[in-house]
């Protein structure tokens, strides 16, 4: 099993409504004196587009140009951040089933 | 002092190489048929060119890595890839048409036919970028290619009427027998022309080859910020000189000879022997960086150990790369295609490609995680954005206008 | 390369997530003497015990890159090294994540290139190709070992 089994992988609620699809994966280290061992999955980032989606801006308020920031912060205004414990069930390289009552949360720390 | 010294060399190498095939060629087509009407593209293309290039040096610096590095990390792998693919044409393009300006040039000078040039001085060059010393190579090729400087002498010695010339150059029109379509065709290849794509790729890589470091970066400035606009005013000296020789008297430049007719006027037989020194110098410098910028492309998007700072052992595929791509210039060399044709359309499709390049240069530039505090401040931010609307306008435009002026007839 | 640029480390900007996408995949792998190793193609995923799925190993390699790259491409970029590489196992190369000493622009590993030549035991999958063409072209032209400095 690889990340690009994940990567793009359709993200359903559990009542069958399309959240968007898998654009990265946010992972837990354990801290930053710690070496790198394993890094599990700590968070799921959900987007209905992929333009942009390795540029950063949709996470980072602070990096320029602001123009650049501006339109791909629009661009991934509906981008969602969702907990791995509010995954149901994971069909590698094709979808993400959340279970109900995922936290679903904005994925850009303020609108 | 030594410092200084090593400042001084930096400045130099940074004139004398800023002139390419390229330049030498579109400058001189363009100032027979337009006079100093397009002047003002050279110096909007030349602030580019500084705008990036110190971005890239930066990254560079700070990172220690080139720029295609960035490309693959920003776009992923498969716009990366069309992204690479893309570049890589227009640099192998380019590669070419230097490699064809070197067997030219050493046409001029030996009156042997330029094919049977072209296997040698491929060979030469490749000699060159598997074994001759990053350094040296700059140097070399970068102060050889001051002897250019005759063209500005040339200007001097025609002893133009600087007020109207002045007057031209500010208050450009489209000279009588020219189309607008054709104008801003000629405007396009020469913005292509001054800002190409793979001197981004070179200097960031040459600045991991020379190990730049945090410190290097008031050096590196002041090649670029001073360098390469006085290699700039080369490039508008070729054009002028066009201008005033060859526009009144309705010649067209078709051939690198002619390119140097003017200094052949002004200054007689010395100026035709610096104009070949520079020929030389300037087709040869630009075909190592190409060759190499070929390589760096390729080896930075895969991952893969490049550079003449380790031995060519140490980097084989890079070095196949050069290789295979030296071999593949001279089969397309040897099919007789002329080197002035490929030069004219290398610099159009430069300008297509540099939004490919510069897009991932701007967004790196900002990035805190690879820059730490060296990030983009707001003047290079602008710039940078206002530049990046610009290039983007003229690789639209660039095809369309091919096709409607059947590529500047 | 003996001293490294300034780097912003890790440990430096106090983080304690990534964006895996974002801040591992695609970027180029260094070891520990500077020298160029790969670019992160792909991660491996452990899905198996309880627990979330868990990152275990960098991959590296057409295997790996092919299908990120998907599409008709990415399709013939497997099929094509399959063929000209029929000895090798056609598995991405491996690198565990134990091995990485720091993530900043890029990721340093803690071993030189050597001993993950040695960890791969005979798996290409790494650095197959540069030692084809080291085998086959460069290396027989005279002066490919000569240290420029």
């Amino acid at each position: 099993m690889t990340l690009n089994d994940l990567l793009g992988c359709d993200v359903v609620t559990h009542d069958g409504r399309k959240l968007g699809s898998v654009i990265d994966v946010r992972l837990k280290t354990a801290g930053p004196a710690e070496p790198v061992q394993v890094l599990p999955f700590d968070a799921l980032l959900v987007s209905r587009r992929s333009t942009g989606s390795l540029f950063g801006y949709e996470r980072r308020r602070e990096q320029g140009p602001a123009l650049f920031a501006h339109f791909f912060r629009a661009i991934h205004r509906e981008a969602r951040l969702v907990p791995w414990s509010g995954v149901d069930q994971w069909t590698p390289g094709q979808t993400v089933t959340l279970k109900a009552g995922a936290a679903v949360t904005p994925a850009l720390p303020e609108a | 002092m030594k410092r200084l010294l090593g400042v001084m060399l930096g400045i130099l190498t940074a004139i004398g190489g800023f002139v390419d095939i390229g330049d030498l060629v579109t400058n001189a087509v363009v100032g027979s048929r337009f006079g100093v009407s397009l002047a003002w593209v050279v110096v909007v293309g030349v602030v580019g060119i500084c705008v990036f290039a110190e971005m890239s040096g930066r990254v560079a610096a700070v990172s220690g890595r080139g720029t295609f590095d960035l490309v693959r990390e920003r776009l992923g792998p498969r716009a990366g890839l069309l992204n690479l693919l893309a570049s890589v044409a227009v640099t192998l393009l380019t590669f070419i048409a230097e490699i064809g300006g070197i067997a030219l040039a050493l046409e001029l000078v030996s009156g042997v036919n330029y094919l049977l040039i072209v296997p040698f001085a491929a060979f030469a060059l490749w000699l060159i970028l598997w074994r001759v010393k990053f350094v040296a190579m700059e140097n070399v090729f970068g102060l050889a290619g001051l002897a250019l400087v005759v063209f500005a002498v040339a200007v001097w010695q025609l002893g133009p009427d600087w007020e109207q010339l002045l007057h031209h150059a500010t208050h450009p029109v489209v000279p009588f027998g020219e189309g607008h379509p054709t104008y801003w065709y000629y405007a396009i290849a020469l913005f292509g022309a001054a800002m190409t794509p793979y001197e981004v790729f070179f200097f960031s890589s040459g600045g991991v080859e020379e190990k730049w470091r945090r410190k290097d970066l008031i050096e590196a400035r002041m090649n670029v910020f001073l360098g390469f606009p006085l290699g700039g005013t080369l490039s508008l000296a070729i054009m002028t000189c066009a201008a005033l020789v060859m526009l009144p008297r309705g010649i067209e430049v078709t051939t690198l000879g002619q390119v140097g007719l003017p200094v052949a006027v002004a200054l007689g037989k010395i100026g035709i022997a610096f104009a070949l020194v520079g020929f030389v110098a300037a087709t040869f410098g630009a075909a190592c960086e190409t060759g190499l910028a070929v390589g760096y492309s390729v080896a930075q998007f895969y991952g893969w150990q490049w550079g003449k700072y380790v031995s060519p052992a140490r980097a084989s595929r890079f070095h196949l790369l050069i290789l295979v791509s030296t071999l593949l210039a001279v089969a397309v060399l040897l099919t007789t295609v002329d080197p002035i044709k490929v030069t004219e359309y290398s610099v159009v499709f430069s300008a297509v490609a540099l939004p490919l390049t510069y897009f991932p240069i701007l967004v790196v530039a900002n990035d805190p995680d690879y820059m730490g505090p060296s990030v983009n401040g707001r003047l290079a931010n602008t710039l940078g954005v206002v530049y990046f609307f610009i290039l983007t306008v003229a690789a639209l435009a660039a095809l369309p206008l091919m096709l409607i002026t059947k590529a500047g007839q | 390369m003996s001293d490294s640029p300034d780097r912003v480390p890790r440990k430096a900007t106090g983080e304690v997530s990534y964006d895996a996408a974002l801040r591992l995949l695609d970027r180029q792998v260094i070891d520990s003497d500077g020298a160029f190793v790969c670019n992160v193609d792909d991660l491996e995923v452990d899905v198996s015990g309880t627990g979330p799925p868990r990152i275990t190993a960098l991959l590296t390699g057409p295997a790996a890159l092919g299908p990120r790259t998907g599409g008709f491409i990415g399709r013939w970029m497997v099929a094509t090294w399959r063929r000209l590489a029929p000895d090798q196992d056609p598995r991405p190369g491996r690198i565990d994540l134990h091995l990485i000493a720091d993530i900043d622009s890029a990721i340093h590993l803690a071993v030189p290139r050597r001993r993950l030549a040695e960890l791969a035991d005979g798996d290409k999958g790494i650095d197959g190709f540069e030692q084809w063409a080291r085998s086959v072209v460069i290396g027989r032209i005279p002066g490919a070992r000569h240290d420029p400095e």
